[in-house]
């Protein structure tokens, strides 16, 4: 044969195949070259790997095994020979890239012939360049028959104590059984764990200490927990087992991979059978019809479907073709525990049901919540069905009222004014709030003294008066009154006057803090909230009765010295930087006598440094006083730091700040940052600044005056050369 | 706040895929690109003829209106200047109209409307002359528009000069001509900045695009760079992609503020583009813009950030159809020849006319100097000259008031309280021009130990100094002490003088022998060396430097060329301080004079206090101290509780003290400088004792004008024997007068420092000066 074979070009008796690809590619290598030369002498060359033998023991048709260690370059326990006259043959299946150091070391082999060997079987003269691409590519495709070879092909096999972690649905680990039984030993001992019984599993897994692993990953949503359960246990060996039954052990490399595949393909995802539960949330033709549509393309033709409804509805549903199961309840209050224990026995891959908007079926509507399943569908009114999110789920309870009552407003807005301001203001906030923009069809209830009732009475849209007397006992009764009318927003306005404050405190009673609708002086309007509440307990007294002042006044806070202060004060006063305003100063007490005879300051606020309590009223007074300007010189030296805090304290509409130069710009949000960062940068105010500057001072000072001595030095070599000339003539060029 | 973060993040992908292309097209150019062009500067036109191109679309009302200024102000110019209207395919009665009304225009008829820049593209095209004017039909001219924009392209470097542009009264001018870019957070900004009063001064300033229809362009370049480009059509911003395209190759674009038009903003956009079309119009072109031609360093950040600006600025879907031009935007930018002039040079130039005008103009002062005219003379002072509060403001009062006889002397100085800037009349009637900026304390984040002239930073200052450089020109500079010299940046290459009047770090080695604490004296060092260095940097900045004696020379002489140094001395007004009657003298009365805030006067009296006056009042117990002179520190004024000193603060005339004092005494151990304290005593006829360090560099001579001793017991017996022995004191203070008269008389000082400006300014030297050196190279 050999002789025969030699003279029709193909290899001789004495055969070498070389492992030079994964050990799957290479017994199924085997196998071919097997069948292929039946009668030939077959030694292989095998990577020194632990796990060899054990695969060796599955496939004894070698003849003889050599053994080449890449990493020591060695071969265990000597190369195989070749002489002339029986001289060697060397099959290479190039079926996947890499394994250069063994191809490299079977080509030095003195006088062996190079083959390559493909899926099909059939070998061809290997040359060079070929050899080479083969390191960084797979020179052929898998066959089909390869992929069937791989679903059989035996791993090792799993650890004694193995856990089984269902994580994708039941069917596909049934499918699948075949795969990881194999590998499993005889006396193996079998962990089930199902997601419900996570806790509990976790708790068992950790006293059991399992040594193997097989978990899921067939590509369908959830099971997260489950699938890193092992990893996190640290079971030492885990196998993946993927949506089409294929196996591998999971190692980084191995799992990156599986990922990467996962991006670019996608998955395939396998024919399920998935229960799904149908609560019948609205009437039966919806339901009927929702039923269908689920069971038709492309939602879920091959699903079996349990329908929880009432006992009185069972048989049209039973009657259905589309319905597997029906789980019915009656209107007992145990009932509701044992449909819910049915339904979790069913353990459904999906729940669905109908949220249509109507107010029925509310406590149906609950369960389908409170089952909490993975999965969630929901149709809408016009049967369009959407999984439910998270997003999803805050529109579902927007539109579905659930247990709550439903709010169908028909009637107009109803609105309650309080009267605290005259007349003729009231009766144009009332017109404001009936304009187009606001509430055109509003009812209002107006809440006045029984004075005012006729002329509130004669107003268009005022449909109800509640008026007050003097007496203590009104209050209450216009309170519940008031209550009683239940309005959807609460009026009043807000001038600053101190008048009206009782009703004013009315007005936060009776419902303004979270449905009040404001006007200012102006009769400009706005809604009540935390960001608004401010403006209004500053500007008015309130309970407190005290005189508000609303005044066009600026208010300069002395944070520089006397002549600066000054120089800033006949600043502010020209037309150009506060338009005219009246100006008063914040300074200490001592000071009073230098500012007491400037013509343009309206007023002065002395505090007095050792009087605390003194400076703490002082302080509320402004607080509580609105004013158009605060202004102060932020000339970046560290003094006046309490004052300079009082410019953002301070309630104004505007914040003039002066720098250095006392050029004032008004104070903004984008400089801010200028003023807190590039300044105190600027004046080294910052201590965190100095601190650091004084660190690198200290660190550059020896080698700074290392430099300035051996320059000086430099210097005094070239006086002494005569270069200094030049090099000043140089100098004063460039300049 | 979310939106935008929302909009960021859909956007994010497009605009990474943006900056990939943008990289991949720089990438491409760089290789393909031959080599960095270089542009040679065309031909300076003189009186140049030109082209008026108007570009009209059914504007025969506006054409009413623009048409009869121009006509008159070509006739006015009586050069035979070319008028041409590009009619862009107008349906109105704008072409026979024309023909009816003014035959002597020239008119290009297009068959259709081809956009702004197609339209401009064929006028120029058909032009005859070498610049091309291009209007708008709603720029109104006004008298005088020619002239200045003509006058630009005598500069070989200009490409186009721009015309300063109004608005109709009652409408807000959005529009001035001095034009600016910006790229912040990532989005561009186009701005024209308000015309200040040096802009009408200057006849040309750069700005950065040349409005495309109230300019003038240099018809070669314009057709070089392929005109306007037809990416931008129907209109907006071709002319400022043309102009930027321009200064990437060096040529200029510059404002003629005197040429002046009126605008009728959008009159004929307005006709076919509503108001959101017009935004939508210009945010995608300045988009496509900043797209092709802005540097990749500019172009990531703002390609990483503008989605959160994609909504408010443009609309995303606005965005999305923007980008339906990127293939042609990128094409754009890879078929543009090599650059020049980096986007950072140009950004400098037209955000800081000033530096500009130093780059291409630093001759600026010779062509505008009359011959013959008077020195003009640009002081830059760290003190306001003042008579009466120290010397160095004294000299430098005292040298003005008499060089500003010969010359225009504009005076800028640092003010250091409110009562200061009163002090400006003193100054008011030598100076044309006086600006004054208050001084701060200002601690910039240096990183070494001790900078000597950091606190003399001061940011108006530099702001106030470029304003008026921007206005003025001058002849020679004079800084006024060492650190003026930290403003030179700011001038060009003009002739300059510096005034020493101490050496700094000659004045901090003379506190070394005096310190006992090691590590004190080690940081003295260090601080001499640091002073040094920084002291040298700063006279290497100047042409000229002046000290007032020569043992300052000396110390700097090993540093700097000896051409480079002058001395002048300080000097002593002799009429002003004269001998006091002999009744005034108040026997055993010592006088010490000195300003306080300069350190070696309180280690004087500190050293006088503790260890020459105990010796002086044991021999003599009716001893008295005067101790005179502004600002002393509290140490000072607590020699006053000691009996037998007086210290009397800041007085109005120290003469009074002169008088009185039987003997003047000056126990300086640190400092260097003239000591115009002994200049005083010597003009006042008094009997001085002193240190030797005093009297470095002034012609003092033991025994004859002055007594010298360095030591306590010397100074006290020197003392003792002049307080007991009036003649002597009368010798001395004859001896001393003489020489103040001979050798420190202001008139003959403010001479040799007019000479000196004189020398500065001639680039050979004078013909002493010349004369000098070759001496000196001889021997």
């Amino acid at each position: 044969m050999s002789h025969l074979a030699r003279a029709s070009g193909l290899p001789g008796d004495h055969l070498l195949i070389v492992q030079c690809c994964h050990l799957p590619h290479f017994f199924f290598a085997v196998e071919k070259l097997r069948a292929r030369f039946p009668d030939s002498h077959v030694e292989a060359v095998l990577l020194d790997h632990p796990h060899t033998d054990e695969y060796l023991s599955h496939f004894p048709a070698l003849a003889r095994v050599h053994r080449w260690n890449s990493k020591r370059r060695v071969w265990i326990p000597a190369p195989p020979e070749s002489s002339p006259e029986r001289p060697l043959d060397l099959i290479l299946p190039l079926l996947t890239r890499g394994y250069g150091r063994i191809k490299h070391a079977v080509t030095e082999l003195a006088g062996a012939r190079l083959w390559e060997l493909d899926y099909r079987g059939s070998l061809t003269r290997l040359s060079r360049p070929r050899l080479r691409r083969s390191r960084w590519q797979a020179l052929h495709p898998a066959t089909g028959e390869f992929s069937e070879y791989l679903r059989v092909f035996p791993h090792r096999s799993l650890g004694k104590r193995v856990a089984i972690l269902h994580s994708a649905d039941a069917s596909l680990i049934e499918s699948s059984r075949s795969t990881w039984e194999r590998l499993l030993r005889e006396d193996s001992e079998l962990i089930h764990l199902q997601t419900h019984q996570l806790l509990a599993q976790w708790r068992i897994l950790r006293r059991l200490r399992p040594d193997s692993a097989v978990i899921f990953c067939s590509g369908q949503r959830g099971f997260w927990k489950l699938k890193i359960l092992p990893a996190l246990l640290g079971v030492p060996q885990i196998l993946v087992v993927n949506e089409n039954g294929h196996a591998f052990y999971l190692r980084a490399r191995r799992l990156a991979r599986f990922l990467y595949d996962r991006v670019r393909n996608g998955v395939a995802q396998p024919p399920l059978r998935p229960g799904i539960v149908f609560i019948q949330t609205e009437d039966l033709r919806h339901s009927i019809h929702a039923l269908r549509q689920l069971r038709q393309p492309p939602l879920f033709p091959k699903s079996e479907v349990a329908v929880v409804c009432h006992e009185r509805d069972r048989h049209h549903f039973e009657a259905l073709a589309e319905v597997d199961r029906v789980i019915g309840y009656t209107n007992r209050l145990t009932e509701g525990w044992r449909v819910f224990r049915e339904i979790r026995r069913f353990s459904p891959e999906i729940v669905s049901a109908v949220f249509s908007g109507r107010p029925v079926f509310r406590k149906q509507k609950l369960l389908f919540f409170l089952l909490g399943n993975r999965r969630s569908l929901a149709f809408n009114a016009r049967l369009d069905c959407h999984w439910v999110g998270w997003r999803s789920l805050a529109r579902l309870a927007r539109h579905e009222p659930l247990l709550f009552p439903a709010e169908r407003p028909s009637s107009p807005v109803r609105g309650l004014f309080i009267q605290t301001e005259d007349l003729r203001h009231s009766e144009h906030a009332l017109h404001v709030l009936r304009t187009p923009k606001m509430f055109p069809q509003a009812e209002l209830a107006v809440i006045c003294h029984q004075q005012h009732r006729p002329y509130f009475e004669s107003l268009p849209g005022v449909v109800q008066v509640i008026p007050y007397a003097d007496r203590f006992s009104d209050g209450w009764r216009v309170f519940w009154r008031g209550r009683r009318f239940s309005p959807q927003f609460v009026s009043a306005i807000f001038s600053g006057r101190p008048i009206f404050w009782k009703q004013k405190f009315l007005f936060f009673l009776i419902g303004g803090f979270w449905k009040g609708f404001a006007f200012n002086a102006s009769l400009d309007g706005y809604w009540v909230t935390l960001r608004t509440l401010p403006r209004i307990l500053r500007r008015e007294p309130l309970l407190f009765g005290e005189t508000a002042e609303q005044q066009a006044e600026a208010l300069l806070l002395q944070t520089e010295d006397d002549a600066q202060t000054m120089e800033a004060i006949r600043r502010m006063a020209s037309e150009k930087v506060s338009g005219g305003k009246r100006i008063s100063l914040l300074c200490s007490a001592e000071k009073r006598g230098v500012f007491q005879g400037m013509p343009e300051l309206e007023r002065i606020h002395a505090y007095h440094p050792s009087d605390w309590r003194a400076n703490w009223r002082l302080l509320r007074r402004l607080w509580r006083t609105h004013r158009e300007v605060v202004a102060a010189i932020y000339s970046g030296r560290p003094i006046f730091r309490f004052q300079k805090m009082l410019l953002f304290l301070l309630p104004a509409d505007g914040r003039l700040v002066f720098n250095e130069n006392l050029d004032c710009s008004y104070l903004t949000r984008s400089r801010i940052g200028s003023l807190v960062w590039f300044r105190q940068l600027e004046a080294s105010q910052a201590r965190g600044l100095l601190w650091l500057r004084g660190v690198l001072k200290v660190l550059l000072y020896v080698p700074r005056f290392l430099f300035l001595a051996a320059w000086l030095t430099r210097q005094k070599l070239k006086r002494a050369r005569g270069d200094v000339r030049e090099d000043a003539t140089r100098q004063a060029h460039r300049f | 706040m979310t939106g935008r973060i929302v909009h960021w993040i859909l956007l994010l992908p497009v605009q990474i895929a943006l900056a990939l292309l943008g990289l991949s097209v720089e990438i491409l150019r760089g290789f393909t690109l031959p080599q960095r062009s270089r542009t040679a500067a065309g031909p300076p036109l003189q009186d140049p003829v030109c082209s008026i191109v108007v570009l009209n679309w059914n504007g025969r009302t506006l054409l009413e209106e623009t048409l009869p200024p121009l006509l008159e102000e070509v006739r006015r110019s009586g050069r035979d200047h070319e008028v041409l209207v590009v009619d862009n395919g107008s349906d109105d009665d704008s072409l026979s109209w024309l023909a009816r009304h003014f035959p002597e225009v020239g008119v290009l008829a297009l068959p259709s409307n081809l956009g702004f820049a197609e339209g401009n593209n064929r006028g120029v095209a058909a032009a005859r002359h070498p610049i091309v004017i291009l209007l708008n039909n709603d720029m109104i001219i006004h008298p005088g528009f020619l002239r200045p924009l003509l006058e630009g392209f005598a500069d070989p470097r200009v490409f186009a000069v721009s015309s300063q542009i109004h608005f109709p009264a009652g409408k807000r001018r959005e529009e001035t001509g001095n034009t600016r870019a910006r790229v912040r957070r990532g989005r561009l900004g186009l701005a024209h900045l308000p015309i200040e009063e040096y802009h009408l001064r200057r006849s040309c300033l750069p700005v950065w695009w040349a409005g495309g229809g109230s300019s003038a362009f240099r018809r070669e370049r314009f057709l070089e760079l392929g005109g306007f480009s037809a990416l931008y059509s129907p209109c907006y911003l071709e002319d400022t992609d043309l102009s930027y395209r321009a200064w990437r190759r060096g040529w200029h674009c510059v404002l003629a503020a005197r040429s002046e038009v009126t605008h009728k903003h959008r009159s004929s956009s307005r006709q076919r583009f509503q108001q959101r079309q017009l935004e939508v119009l210009v945010a995608e072109r300045r988009l496509w813009y900043l797209w092709q031609n802005f540097p990749l360093h500019i172009l990531l950040p703002h390609l990483l950030l503008y989605p959160l600006h994609a909504q408010e600025e443009l609309g995303v879907g606005n965005y999305w159809r923007s980008l339906r031009r990127l293939p042609r935007v990128l094409w754009e930018r890879f078929r543009q020849p090599g650059r020049t002039v980096s986007h950072r040079q140009l950004r400098r130039w037209v955000n800081d006319p000033l530096a500009y005008l130093n780059d291409f103009q630093p001759d600026r002062s010779e062509r505008s100097r009359v011959p013959g005219g008077r020195l003009r003379l640009l002081v830059l002072s760290a003190y306001l000259p003042h008579l009466g509060k120290h010397g160095g403001a004294g000299r430098v009062f005292q040298l003005l008031s008499r060089v500003a006889q010969q010359t225009d002397v504009t005076l800028v100085s640092f003010v250091e309280t409110p009562e200061e800037q009163e002090e400006v009349a003193q100054v008011q009637p030598f100076c044309r021009r006086i600006e004054t900026v208050f001084r701060k304390r200002f601690e910039p984040l240096s990183l070494y130990p001790y900078e000597p002239f950091e606190e003399f930073h001061c940011a108006s200052f530099r702001e106030r100094l470029r304003e008026l450089l921007l206005e003025e020109d001058f002849d020679a500079v004079h800084y006024e002490w060492t650190q003026m010299a930290l403003y030179s940046d700011l001038l060009p290459p003009w002739p300059s003088l510096l005034t020493e009047i101490e050496v700094n770090y000659a004045a901090h080695y003379s506190l070394v022998p005096v310190e006992r604490h090691l590590l004190r004296k080690v940081h003295l060092y260090y601080r001499t060396l640091q002073t040094l260095y920084r002291e040298l940097e700063m006279c290497r900045r100047v042409g000229q430097v002046v000290c007032v004696t020569d043992a300052d020379r000396d110390f700097l002489a090993g540093y700097l060329e000896p051409s480079q140094l002058k001395v002048i001395n300080t000097g002593v007004d002799t009429g002003y301080f004269t001998p006091g009657e002999e009744a005034l003298i108040e026997p055993d009365a010592l006088v010490y004079v000195g300003a306080f805030r300069h350190d070696p006067n309180v280690d004087a009296m500190r050293f006088f206090c503790r260890e020459i006056f105990p010796l002086i009042r044991r021999e003599r117990p009716q001893t008295r101290l005067y101790i005179v002179g502004s600002s002393p520190p509290r140490e000072i004024q607590r020699l006053g509780e000691h009996p037998g000193i007086t210290v009397t603060g800041f007085v109005r005339d120290i003469r009074d003290y002169y008088w009185r004092a039987q003997v003047v005494v000056v126990p300086l151990r640190t400092g260097v400088g003239i000591r115009g304290k002994i200049l005083e005593g010597w003009a006042a006829g008094k009997a001085m004792v002193a240190t030797s360090q005093a009297c470095l560099g002034i012609r003092a001579q033991h025994g004859e004008n002055i007594l010298i001793a360095d030591r306590p017991e010397p100074f006290a017996r020197w003392t003792l024997a002049l307080l007991r022995h009036p003649e002597h004191c009368r010798r001395l203070g004859l001896a001393g007068r003489e020489t103040a008269r001979r050798y420190y008389e202001w008139d003959a000082l403010a001479g040799e420092l007019s000479r000196t400006y004189l020398e500065t300014l001639e680039p050979g030297g004078s013909p002493e000066r010349e004369q000098r050196e070759k001496e000196e190279v001889l021997s």
